[in-house]
């Protein structure tokens, strides 16, 4: 793994934001079947006139 | 005066393209340096540009209800030799060599470009206050937010210096503007409107689309802005096929009861002419939101990987989202993507019953600047989640979304009500916005 580059008094105060965050959305995914897909499937029907510009 | 108002204004030759440039050219030297809602003033190609098509009218040509119009880029949108900053020290310099294609788009439907819009930092927040190129004002009420991250283009619009604004909104930076700012902002379905050549923030999440003064001004911008019309569905016969939910649970608690009050009185005056609203139990915006949250701080922070060694080149809030962002796990990101599809079923089978849902843009009118948090039944809750927490859901779904004035404060701020409907029915919210804001303008005057 890389050396992470965020400072360590910065990470100290992530934590409190992003842990129950992310608690939540765990909590949300152990409820999902399997075989659910990401939308990111569906998506990319959306932006097939990106042109790459 | 609104683009439709210009435009016959144009044609009868009671005024010329310049005159409407020069007027709104005024507006800004007179305004801009309270507001800030430019960062980049293009004068002297917009008066040369609306003088050209002056010469094109009188020549017979007409290029359509935007000939002649003057219009503001929000500032994360390239044009070509005219400095597109993202609102960032990053990009302080940065001068494209192209236009984005919805300002090709735009150019070629006559429009005449005034310049660039401010923004929050890389689009990335609500306040607009930026700490690269200076706080933008709410022209209602200086010492408030006009909301973000398109907020030079809400001020823009709210104040006459443009008569349309280009916006993106990646969590609600069209429709918050709009609703603090007393303007009307169209977020259309994920994907319709080119964006290409724009700064990204969030890729399956950012949305592009205009910010005007009136709902049938929004729907002549979004013609304009369009690669393929045809993927848009027809506008209903008339407002009475239209079944409007308005949710029982979530959107009408933690809300300050001045907006509670404003918008379900724009339900009921939906009704007076015909519309069906109906209670409707919507599915957990919570866990949408959670979707939306980690989504954006993956996205962003994958986006602006290569810029990380630059930390003292980003504002504090920023920063401090993309060191969130770099700290979750693919796992949960992907997780993220499952759980998005899960509830974007959940809201097509919600939306087999109803056309449209009803609800407030913000909890909230406009905070004051520097404001940390707000006050919300009894509740201290953070600024940015509370005023994300009713639109931010909307760019997990894809769906379209249009926020319009429906009243205002004791204080004189305005109300936004928002109104959602079904994956390219961007021609219903339209026609629906249109005959809510003719019925509301009777006993209520928004901007």
């Amino acid at each position: 793994m890389l050396k992470s580059e965020i400072p360590e008094d910065q990470i100290e105060t992530i934590g409190p934001i992003l842990n129950p965050l992310l608690a939540r959305l765990r909590a949300q995914a152990e409820t999902l079947p399997p075989q659910a897909d990401s939308a990111l499937v569906y998506l990319l029907g959306a932006t097939e006139h990106e042109d790459g510009r | 005066m609104t683009i439709l108002e210009a435009g016959q204004a144009l044609r009868s030759r009671r005024v010329s393209c310049l005159e409407l440039t020069d007027h709104c050219l005024d507006q800004i030297a007179k305004l801009n340096p309270r507001l800030n809602a430019f960062i980049t003033v293009t004068e002297e190609s917009a008066r040369a540009h609306a003088q050209a098509l002056d010469r094109e009218l009188a020549n017979g040509r007409d290029r359509g209800p935007l000939h002649g119009i003057p219009i503001a880029h929000k500032d994360l949108i390239s044009t070509k030799d005219v400095r597109t900053t993202s609102g960032s020290k990053l990009f302080r310099d940065h001068v494209p060599t192209v236009d984005a294609p919805i300002v090709e788009k735009l150019t070629a439907a006559g429009a005449v470009m005034l310049g660039k819009t401010g923004l929050h930092e890389l689009a990335y927040g609500v306040t607009s206050d930026n700490p690269h190129f200076g706080t933008i004002r709410n022209p209602r009420a200086p010492s408030r937010t006009p909301g973000g991250s398109s907020g030079g283009s809400g001020v823009a619009v709210a104040t006459g210096m443009a008569f349309l604004a280009t916006g993106t909104d990646t969590g609600g930076s069209i429709r918050i503007p709009a609703s603090f700012c007393g303007v009307v902002g169209l977020k259309p379905t994920y994907g319709l409107v080119n964006r290409s050549g724009i700064q990204p923030l969030g890729l399956s999440l950012d949305h592009i689309g205009p910010l005007t003064r009136t709902v049938a001004d929004a729907g002549v911008a979004l013609a304009a802005m369009l690669d393929n019309a045809a993927r848009l569905r027809p506008a209903p016969g008339s407002c009475q096929y239209i079944r409007i939910g308005l949710p029982e649970n979530f959107y009408f608690t933690h809300i300050v009861s001045e907006v509670r009050d404003a918008v379900q009185k724009a339900a009921q005056t939906a009704e007076r002419f015909g519309v069906r609203v109906t209670q409707v139990k919507v599915p957990d915006i919570d866990a949408l939101n959670d979707v939306g949250r980690i989504i954006l701080l993956a996205e962003a922070s994958a986006l602006y990987q290569p810029y990380f060694s630059r930390r003292e080149d980003f504002g504090a809030d920023v920063l401090a989202l993309l060191d969130q962002g770099r700290l979750v796990p693919a796992t949960d990101y992907i997780n993220a993507q499952r759980i998005r599809k899960m509830l974007v079923s959940e809201f097509c089978a919600l939306f087999s019953t109803i056309d449209c849902l009803l609800t407030p843009t913000t909890p909230t009118t406009a905070p004051l600047i520097g404001q940390k948090q707000v006050e919300l039944d009894g509740e201290m809750v953070d600024t940015r989640l509370a005023t994300t927490r009713l639109v931010r859901g909307v760019n997990v779904l894809g769906f379209p979304a249009l926020s319009m004035p429906c009243g205002q404060s004791a204080e004189g701020l305005p109300i936004g009500v928002q109104m959602i409907a079904r994956p390219f029915e961007e021609h219903l919210l339209l026609v629906l916005g249109e005959a809510l804001e003719l019925e509301l303008s009777r006993t209520t005057r928004p901007s």
